[in-house]
């Protein structure tokens, strides 16, 4: 495996990052599920599962208006080698959505009066109803649509990261939606150095080995719609080939795919139930890990290197961008997909500059949703300070960014925690405004914490949900 | 002035000084039996609300121990748990039991058992420590006063808001 960070001598690795670091020879073994773009909090992840309908949308009027060929145009798509993901043993050449399964999508709805109504709720959809579309089709299918919304995120994660980028890379067969067709053009990006291909990042948190909406998983649905249990007796009952395995007693026999597509294109009740079951339970629907952030041999040598860089960084000025750097790693490393896509930034207050980062907030567990909820906050401030000592306007500095924009809950970072005047600013504060705010505090002896629970596979929100009811408890 | 009158000025001045005296400890010795009143009041509506709350948080915990409680029920144990810090606030114990901040994922059945029973033992510790107060004595001397006013709410100042510290 040649990931990139190895290939270019970059010093972050897959750990550190949100998006999955390229394998610049094989395709990882992940595909992009739109499922998680839909069930996001963030606006831009919506609006790009509101661009794929849009996308599927368009596609159906060319059905509707005998259009077949042009539908069939649309639907093509070649596999996106830049993103190097999908399931393709060797290299990173796969094959994308040809002519012929485009012809099938196109006329699997031509063919049902029901479906051309109904339209896609998601278009996994597709799997269920076109016996040539899979997982990796899908995210073929998701990527080229959304290319142009790759292609930001990965411009924005080589700034964030301070990795190269190429002028004027040509990226063939992206989705112009003014235009409803596809384009080519060329675009600052990182170059894959195997292939002087351009490189495209997906972020860890919208993949997943099997899409969340799948063939395997509706089939319980389809059976329980469909098919009834025969007796061993009954005429209705397949014959079984010599050497073939035995049914067991009152099971029915596994329907082929082509059955199970054409069947549920013309009986969308089932289809509808079964979406509706899923999207109830879209809280469930989380990203699958890369196989190198579950070994955790791997983690914790990870860790101990944090540590220890940790250790080593001086209080002050000097080495302040050096701790913003390193805290964001750290950050980054333990609280994805919780806390995803954090961005460092500098504001000044009363002259002084102050150093955050702010992370998204998934809302991937009760506490986070909570937070959403009682703190509005769709993302959350961490306020860096390289020092040891906290005064009272260091709490009050970030106090005053916390808000209707920024959330009314946030993390104060700094070397220890010594004396009791961050406690009783922010209890204080606490008490003083409404609506409240709550600011929890972090040292160094904290941040460790985090990356021994992380390097051991556990989840850090119970620490911070712990340390949250700690202090609301204290200040009763 | 005449001694005579001097001395009666000075006599009259001390039999004064001593009826203010007088009526201020009554006043003092009348508010003190007041308080120890609504102090007697509050444990048993603590006794009422609890004997309630146990057996039917019981009654949840025996059927599905690891279930979360309702946001409804939660806000009730912990009005619950409030008032009985605030009587047995002398109860190390009891001062060591903490509200349920749910933070997104409210407490099981089990635990809130947990609590109300340990709860339920502070109030026998407190009956215990005020015999006085739940003694015929007390009520034989209430019979003694006649009051002017009611009883003060014992809960009426437990949820004034803590100023914090600034600095």
């Amino acid at each position: 495996m040649a990931l990139l960070n190895k290939v270019l001598n970059i010093p972050i690795r897959q750990e550190d990052v949100d998006f999955v670091m390229p394998d610049v020879d094989v395709d990882r073994r992940l595909g992009i599920d739109p499922f998680l773009l839909y069930r996001s909090p963030r606006p831009d992840f919506q609006q790009a599962h509101g661009l794929l309908l849009k996308f599927f949308r368009g596609v159906l009027e060319t059905v509707k208006e005998g259009n077949l060929e042009r539908a069939q145009h649309l639907l093509i798509c070649p596999e996106p080698g830049e993103i190097g993901l999908g399931y393709t043993k060797h290299g990173t050449a796969g094959s994308g959505i040809g002519p012929e399964i485009a012809r099938e999508i196109a006329y699997t709805f031509k063919n049902s009066p029901a479906l051309l109504a109904r339209g896609l709720r998601h278009i996994e959809e597709l799997q269920l109803i076109c016996p040539g579309v899979g997982p990796d089709r899908i995210s073929d299918l998701t990527a080229n649509v959304l290319k142009l919304f790759l292609i930001g995120y990965t411009q924005e994660q080589c700034k964030s990261w301070s990795l190269p980028l190429t002028k004027d890379v040509p990226i063939s067969h992206y989705f112009d939606f003014d235009e409803f067709a596809w384009r080519d053009g060329y675009f600052a990006l990182p170059v894959n150095p195997s292939t002087d291909g351009p490189l495209l990042f997906v972020p860890r948190r919208i993949l997943r080995i099997l899409p969340w909406i799948n063939y395997d998983d509706y089939l319980g649905e389809y059976k329980r719609a469909f098919l009834k249990p025969v007796s061993r007796s009954s005429s209705l009952r397949l014959k079984t080939r010599s050497g073939a395995k035995k049914q067991e007693e009152g099971e029915p026999a596994p329907a082929p795919k082509p059955i199970v597509c054409k069947v549920t294109s013309q009986n969308t009740a089932t289809l509808d139930a079964y979406i509706d079951r899923k999207e109830k339970d879209a809280a469930s629907a989380e990203p699958s890990e890369l196989s190198a952030l579950q070994d955790r041999a791997k983690l914790k040598e990870h860790a101990e290197l944090l540590k220890q860089e940790l250790a080593a960084l001086r209080t002050g000025n000097e080495d302040a961008y050096k701790y913003q750097d390193l805290v964001h790693r750290i950050l980054t490393f333990c609280f994805h997909p919780h806390l995803t896509d954090g961005k460092p930034q500098e504001r000044t207050h009363a002259g002084t500059i102050i150093r955050d980062l702010v992370f998204t907030n998934e809302g991937t567990r009760n506490f986070w949703r909570y937070l959403m909820q009682s703190y509005v906050n769709m993302f959350v401030v961490f306020e860096l300070k390289n020092k040891n000592e906290i005064i009272g306007s260091d709490v009050d500095q970030i106090a005053t960014y916390l808000g209707d924009t920024m959330g009314r809950f946030g993390i104060l970072v700094s070397r220890t925690l010594e004396g009791s005047t961050s406690f009783n600013r922010r209890k204080y504060i606490f008490n003083k405004e409404a609506p409240r705010k709550v600011i929890l505090h972090l040292s160094d002896k904290n941040l460790v914490e985090l990356l021994d629970l992380r390097s051991a596979l556990a989840d850090v929100t119970d620490f911070i949900q712990t340390l949250y009811r700690k202090f609301m408890i204290s200040i009763e | 002035m005449t001694p005579q009158e001097k001395a009666r000025q000075t006599r009259e001045r001390k039999k004064r000084e001593e009826e203010e005296r007088r009526i201020q400890e009554e006043k003092e010795r009348e508010q003190e039996l007041l308080n120890l009143v609504a102090k007697k009041q509050a444990f048993y509506i603590l006794e009422s609300e609890l004997d309630g709350l146990y057996d039917e948080m019981d009654k949840l915990a025996k059927k599905a121990p690891n279930e979360p409680t309702t946001p409804l029920q939660l806000k009730i144990v912990n009005n619950f748990i409030k008032k009985a810090k605030h009587l047995m606030s002398s109860d190390t114990i009891i001062d060591e039991v903490e509200v349920f901040v749910p933070a997104g994922d409210n407490p099981e059945y089990r635990d809130i058992v947990t609590v109300l029973r340990q709860i339920r033992q502070g109030l026998q510790r407190f009956k215990t420590n005020n015999r006085y107060i739940f003694s015929k004595d007390f009520d034989s001397d209430l019979s003694d006063w006649e009051f002017d006013e009611e009883p003060p709410d014992f809960f009426a100042d437990m949820n004034k808001p803590q100023d914090g510290t600034t600095e």
